[in-house]
């Protein structure tokens, strides 16, 4: 009976706790914005939580690249068809590797970064302070960085896709002689824009969302302590690899299974 | 104390998850006056002033601010509400990331359209109030604790508020600090007309400004008065806080079973 009771209550405090992050999630996102100072809060937000990302995200994509040219090189050898390999790595990037391990770095790098940072203005009072000054932090902090996650990630994956490719070129090509003839014609021969771009693109557009939808409203809950910042921090990490790992599953399932 | 109240709580009951914090609490402020409320640590001060500025919502009872019932106020009233009142942080909460001038000007470029060159007139107007025009273009990580908190008081009245809410403004300062900070809180209290309400546990420098105080304690108004009626109290309640003494109806033991048989017990 206790165990029956227990999931119960679990249940119904995973129900509230979702319940009101979607409204959370809807109070800012579409609450009435204000126009007045609206460019100057985004792009601060699009350079704290894009243009400090990019770093980590040019470095990953360049070794993910070079890893993805190096191993498909030689299991595609041994076929004879180390052709192939242009299309390999970019299926692989613009598919899977690029929206999900950008994702996973974006929540890592900005989203840990956000909650951080919220959880902080918590902490020493400053939303508080902000409603006491007649301002709704859930525009004037939380609207903002929600708009500029969920924006910024596609962007940082075209990039990190780009990079990637380019290490891929870099290996298969210039160091174990693939030619770039076929390297560069079969992939432009076997990516598809709308079925295989497009779809990168959507996944990374939900990525987004979630991962930035996850580290701001942990923020904006976390209980206001110092130990209260890191436990909110790591939930933020942990939640967003899991929800993107999941959501990715079913995105692919929709997308490629025929489903 | 009737004559005009600012400020009006009701047989106001608040409670958190189980624990009851305020149980029936009843209290007036009148407009112009400095309001001491005091109690022991945990008692719920900083609370109580959430529940006035509508921060929080109380199960029963009425906060009434102007005549206008808070606790039934839509969040947008609030919010205009508060363009009237003001609260002074215990930790100062300057936003982090603009400097001392953009802070005290932040209230202003949010709730007025006055041209850039006024704004700054204002705020250095209100900086030299506090003491600070030359600080102006420091970061708050560069403040001391009690310039971020002057900092601070000069934002909150950047609006000129009716009504300033000070959190345990003495906490943490040297007697120093202590001491401008007293006189400030006086001083804009006169200069501008405001009603303070000042939530403390410094007996001895709240007693000194304050024009009538509220003792309270585990979620009762225990004592009332002005700062010599409390001083000459005999309720030994009142008595206790007011001289500090260590052991008294507050117990200086946290509930604990036999002493003796904890030390004896073999099996911990």
């Amino acid at each position: 009976m206790n165990a029956i009771q227990s999931l119960g209550r679990a249940t119904l405090n995973w129900l509230e706790t979702f319940g009101y992050s979607t409204l959370f999630l809807f109070a800012s996102m579409f609450g009435r914005p204000r126009f007045k100072n609206v460019w100057t809060l985004l792009s601060t937000q699009f350079y704290s939580v894009g243009v400090l990302s990019l770093v980590i995200i040019l470095c990953s994509g360049f070794f993910v690249g070079m890893v993805l040219g190096l191993q498909g090189y030689t299991t595609l050898t041994k076929f004879g068809a180390s052709q192939a390999i242009g299309q390999l790595v970019a299926l692989s990037l613009v598919r899977e590797l690029g929206p999900v391990v950008g994702a996973l770095l974006f929540a890592g790098r900005a989203g840990s970064a956000l909650t951080a940072e919220i959880a902080l203005m918590k902490t020493t009072e400053q939303l508080d302070s902000l409603r006491m000054l007649g301002v709704d932090p859930l525009r004037r902090v939380i609207a903002p960085r929600l708009w500029a996650g969920f924006i910024i990630l596609p962007i940082l994956v075209l990039i990190f896709n780009a990079v990637a490719i380019f290490g891929g070129y870099l290996v298969a090509v210039e160091w174990l002689n693939v030619d770039a003839g076929a390297f560069w014609g079969n992939m432009q021969a076997s990516v598809d824009f709308s079925d295989d771009i497009v779809n990168g693109i959507i996944k990374s557009i939900v990525f987004g969302l979630l991962v930035t939808w996850i580290a701001v409203f942990q923020g904006y809950t976390a209980v206001p302590t110092a130990e209260g910042i890191g436990f909110a921090t790591t939930r933020t990490v942990v939640y967003s690899s899991l929800v993107i790992l999941g959501a990715d599953f079913v995105l692919t399932a929709v997308m490629f299974g025929g489903v | 104390m009737t004559i005009d109240p600012i400020l009006e709580i009701n047989h106001l009951t608040y409670a958190r998850g189980e624990r009851v914090i305020f149980e029936d609490i009843s209290l007036k402020v009148t407009r112009g006056q400095i309001i001491g409320v005091m109690g022991p640590s945990g008692t719920g001060k900083t609370t109580l002033l959430r529940l006035i500025a509508g921060l929080l919502r109380p199960q029963t009872g009425s906060v009434k601010v102007n005549g206008a019932e808070v606790t039934q106020m839509s969040s947008r009233e609030l919010y205009i509400m508060r363009k009237d009142m003001s609260m002074l942080f215990q930790s100062g909460a300057l936003f982090t990331g603009l400097n001392v001038y953009d802070n005290v000007a932040f209230p202003l470029r949010e709730h007025t359209r006055l041209p850039e060159n006024i704004i700054r007139d204002i705020v250095l107007m209100k900086l030299q109030a506090v003491g600070l025009r030359g600080a102006a273009y420091l970061q708050p990580r560069e403040l001391s604790g009690g310039m971020n908190r002057r900092v601070a008081l000069a934002r909150s009245i950047a609006l000129d508020p009716a009504i300033i809410l000070y959190d345990e403004p003495f906490t943490g300062q040297d007697p120093m600090t202590m001491g401008v900070l007293i006189n400030l809180i006086k001083l804009l209290n006169h200069a501008l007309g405001m009603t303070s309400i000042i939530v403390s546990h410094d007996v001895q420098e709240t007693a000194s400004i304050a024009d009538y105080i509220y003792l309270l304690s585990g979620g009762h108004i225990v004592g009332e008065g002005t700062p010599d009626e409390l001083f000459n109290s005999t309720v030994p309640q009142v008595k206790q806080f007011m001289q500090g003494l260590p052991d008294g109806p507050v117990p200086f033991h946290y509930p604990a079973g036999d002493y003796q048989q904890a030390l004896l017990a073999e099996n911990v």
